[in-house]
């Protein structure tokens, strides 16, 4: 359970931008080979954000699928079993996406506003 | 007539775009480690399995094994709790315990840290070979780079050829897999070529080698391809 340590490190990377203004949201993009369940995030987010300008806010995440280049299809495919071409069924070490963990932005008001 | 409420105008929400690295002070950590790995020439490796697949007791054959053949190695162990590991490491090699007091994996800060004691045994400068021996999870040692040349994940013939399918983002991180144990791979009726194929289906072109602390099998062939990493880029 390492995802309440990546939700911290969440808030430090919004904290670290928006300084005290109220965060109202939070968008992150967790790659599918990332080793981040979204779940285990969502759970630990009122916890890693208490105390903080951040308590309150949503947390939005997009869930990026692992997509390998099959050579023999020359083809960017989403591999269905482990990072095996749906197609021909021959694994690619081709990665080009699924190890996104990425903060992408914050929707944010000043301190005090509503 | 404009009417200000209590607190001045309300500020209409912004967005502000980040696209930072989640993990990002980690990884900045990490770089710095991996850049002091390669001025001083030493191959550094990060070993993840699940517990009880054999990290320790290879450790122990591969660090012997380079003292006798004059390779200067050394390791970080890490654990939850105790430092059983580094007291049976230490006859064969410099080795300080990371006690993560609980924490499922390693991060590059504790690395950073704990490499300054070793240090002060052992010169970075002075070494060719670092093992560090992350805590025994096949899920979160996943998202944090340590700084290591490669990352080792370890499979014994005890825990089923499959485990690769059901661990994919960790054996996907792999640079080398090895399996352990083999002595015992009759006796539990291991798979080897279904294992094999696991491996590939999820890590493909990854070296596989075949190990066993107790025969001692393999344990050569695992020194020469970790120090071979030292001429990496």
């Amino acid at each position: 359970m390492h995802e309440l340590s990546v939700a911290r490190a969440v808030v430090r990377t919004v904290l670290d931008a928006v300084g005290d203004d109220t965060v109202d949201s939070v968008e992150v993009s967790v790659g599918a080979l990332s080793g981040v369940a979204p779940s285990a995030l969502e759970f630990c987010w009122d916890i890693a954000t208490a105390g903080t300008s951040l308590a309150g806010s949503g947390l939005q995440i997009t869930q990026v699928p692992t997509s390998v280049y099959c050579h023999p299809c020359g083809q960017l495919v989403e591999p269905e079993t482990g990072l095996c071409c749906p197609r021909c069924d021959q694994p690619s070490p081709d990665l080009r996406s699924g190890r996104e963990l990425l903060v992408l932005a914050a929707r944010v008001r000043d301190r005090g506003s509503p | 007539m404009t009417v200000t409420p209590p607190g001045g105008p309300a500020a209409q929400p912004r967005i502000v775009e980040l696209r930072r690295g989640v993990l990002e002070k980690n990884d900045r950590v990490a770089g710095g480690l991996r850049e002091r790995f390669s001025t001083a020439g030493v191959a550094v490796s990060n070993w993840v399995s699940s517990p009880g697949s054999g990290k320790t007791a290879l450790l122990a054959r591969l660090l012997a094994l380079a003292g006798e053949r004059g390779v200067s190695a050394a390791a970080l162990v890490g654990d939850c709790a105790t430092d059983n590991d580094a007291r049976r490491l230490a006859q064969v090699a410099p080795v300080r315990q990371i006690e993560t007091q609980g924490m499922c994996h390693l991060e590059a800060s504790m690395v950073a840290d704990h490499l300054a004691a070793l240090e002060a045994t052992v010169p970075l400068a002075g070494l060719d070979l670092l093992v560090i021996e992350n805590v025994g999870n096949l899920v979160c040692p996943t998202s944090f780079d340590l700084g290591e040349g490669s990352r080792v994940v370890l499979l014994s013939v005890t825990e089923g050829e499959d485990k690769p399918l059901k661990y994919p983002q960790l054996f996907a991180s792999s640079d080398v897999v090895l399996v352990t144990k083999v002595d015992l791979a009759e006796a539990v009726g291991f798979d080897a070529p279904v294992a094999r194929r696991a491996v590939a289906t999820v890590a493909p072109d990854r070296p596989v080698l075949d190990t066993s602390a107790r025969t001692g099998q393999g344990v050569a062939a695992v020194l020469d391809l970790l120090l071979a990493g030292r001429e990496a880029p």
